[in-house]
Formats: structure tokens, C-alpha cells, sequence
């Protein structure tokens, strides 16, 4: 174990074998928790916060909150049982990946400059990329 | 084609749970969280969001570059924690610090502006990141 990893040669391979390889349960998990809570935002709200005032006129945040709440769950359902499936992919790879794109740019238009929901976007995009269906390995191998 | 599609349910979802939290490899769990707190002080750095505006009004101390640049560093100190595969001493403190900082941001913003939901989201995540980095030190 390097205390200090000095060598930037040492530090590019580490970063891009986690970036790469490196096992997405406990950020699919993270991504779960966040959802969870934003889905329940929505279905709660009275007053539209102004985060979702673009995506509201889209369609109904009740739509949204839904949404979140599938992506949620399918996240939660395979970190728990290791699933990996076609459905799985479009439920929590595209539909999340669509979902944090969407309310990025809804904050990005609304306040003029990004925030920190673009690199929720980023993340859940990365994590569609990463699904193990496409690069045909997953977290066991 | 080899089909991919599996399942495994041999291992209880509680099991699965704490393998995931407890043992499981947190290196891109933290590595991305550092990445967040960079990007996301860099987008207030250079095109002049209101998130920094609202720090110093939520914190008791520090302007929006103080809080900048605790953001930075505190990335910067999550990628190295990263690299150095958590040592126990850095680990221990990292993780404090990330607690601490996101437990008042959580608390300010809660009491402030408790509309700002994703903010509070947030700060949630970032305290459950700071405690798997505690964990990480402790379990050395």
C-alpha cells in the first residue's frame, strides 16, 4: 500500500482501473437514497420549487416523481439481488440516465449556470456506460 | 451471444446490503464523490452560480471562496484518499470533515430554505460518504 501515490503514472492506472472496473453497488445504492428522496420531493411539493419549474412544463412533476420512485427501486432491486438484465438497463441505465440529464438541464436553464445535479448527470450516465451488459464483464469477474 | 442476463438470490437482501456498505469496494463511491464537490465548485467558481452566494448566508463564517475552496480540497483530499487505498489516520479525518461540513449544510439548509430539496439530498449523501470513509479507516 503507497501512503503517497507520487508517481502521476501510478495515480492515472489506479483511477482508470476504478473508473473502469471498479464495483458501481455502493453509487447505484447512493443513487437510490438521492432518487428516493427527490421522488418524494416531487409527490410532496405544493409549491413548484423552482429546480423543477422546466421539467413541470414538460409534464406533470407527479410523472416525474414516478419515474424517480421506478428508478429507485430498480437500482435498490439489483444491488440486493446482483441482477443484471435487459429490463434492469432500461429501467435503471436509460431511464435514470434520461431523468438526471433532464433535471440538470432544467437547473442549468433556470438559473442561468449548472449545478450539482449536472454531476448527477454525469455519474448516472457513466453508470449506463458502465452497465455490465455493455461492456460484458460485471462486478464479479 | 452469451447471455448476461442473471440473478442471484442466494444472498439475502440484508446480507447484500451490508456486503455492499460494509465490505464492499467504496473506491468509485468516493473517487466520484470527490469529483462532484470539484465540479460543482468549479461551476460556482467560474460561471458565478448562486450557490456560493448562499453559503456565506447559511454558514455563520467564511465567504463563497472560503467555501470554494473547502469544496476543492476537500475533492482533492477524497482522490488522494482514493489513490492511497484509505489509509486509517487520513481516512479517519477526511471522513470527519466531510461529516461535519455536510451535517451543518444539512442542518443550515433545512432550517433556511427548506424547499431546496436536492441540496438537502445532497448533503445527505455526502454525510453517508463521509461515514463509509470513517468505516473504511476503522476497518483497518
Amino acid at each position: 500500500m503507497k501512503i503517497l501515490p507520487c508517481s502521476p503514472s501510478y495515480v492515472y492506472k489506479r483511477f482508470k482501473d476504478i473508473l473502469v472496473k471498479g464495483e458501481t453497488s455502493s453509487v447505484r445504492l447512493f443513487f437510490a437514497i438521492i432518487s428516493m428522496f427527490t421522488a418524494i420531493d416531487m409527490f410532496s411539493t405544493e409549491l413548484i420549487d423552482h429546480e423543477y419549474l422546466v421539467i413541470s412544463k414538460l409534464a406533470d412533476l407527479r410523472l416525474w416523481g414516478t419515474l424517480f420512485l421506478v428508478y429507485s427501486i430498480a437500482l435498490m432491486y439489483g444491488v440486493l439481488t446482483r441482477s443484471y438484465s435487459n429490463l434492469l438497463l432500461l429501467l435503471e441505465g436509460v431511464n435514470g440516465a434520461a431523468l438526471w440529464v433532464a433535471l440538470a438541464v432544467s437547473v442549468t436553464v433556470i438559473d442561468g449556470a449548472p449545478d450539482g445535479t449536472m454531476g448527477a448527470a454525469l455519474v448516472s450516465m457513466w453508470l449506463l456506460i458502465k452497465y455490465p451488459t455493455h461492456w460484458e464483464y460485471d462486478d464479479e469477474s | 451471444m452469451e447471455d448476461k442476463s442473471r440473478r442471484r438470490t442466494d444472498v439475502p437482501y440484508l446480507q447484500q446490503l451490508s456486503n455492499t456498505l460494509v465490505d464492499g469496494d467504496a473506491s468509485l463511491t468516493v473517487l466520484l464523490a470527490g469529483f462532484g464537490l470539484i465540479l460543482w465548485a468549479g461551476f460556482g467558481i467560474f460561471m458565478f452560480t448562486g450557490d456560493l452566494d448562499a453559503y456565506p448566508k447559511m454558514f455563520p463564517f467564511g465567504n463563497g471562496a472560503f467555501w470554494a475552496t473547502n469544496y476543492i480540497v476537500c475533492g482533492i483530499a477524497m482522490w488522494w484518499l482514493v489513490a492511497a487505498q484509505f489509509p486509517p489516520l487520513g481516512s479517519l479525518l477526511v471522513g470527519s470533515w466531510v461529516c461535519i461540513i455536510w451535517s451543518w449544510s444539512a442542518l443550515a439548509r433545512m432550517t433556511a430554505t427548506a424547499t431546496y430539496q436536492t441540496g438537502n439530498a445532497t448533503s445527505l449523501i455526502y454525510i453517508l460518504v463521509g461515514l463509509l470513509i470513517i468505516h473504511r479507516s476503522a476497518r483497518r
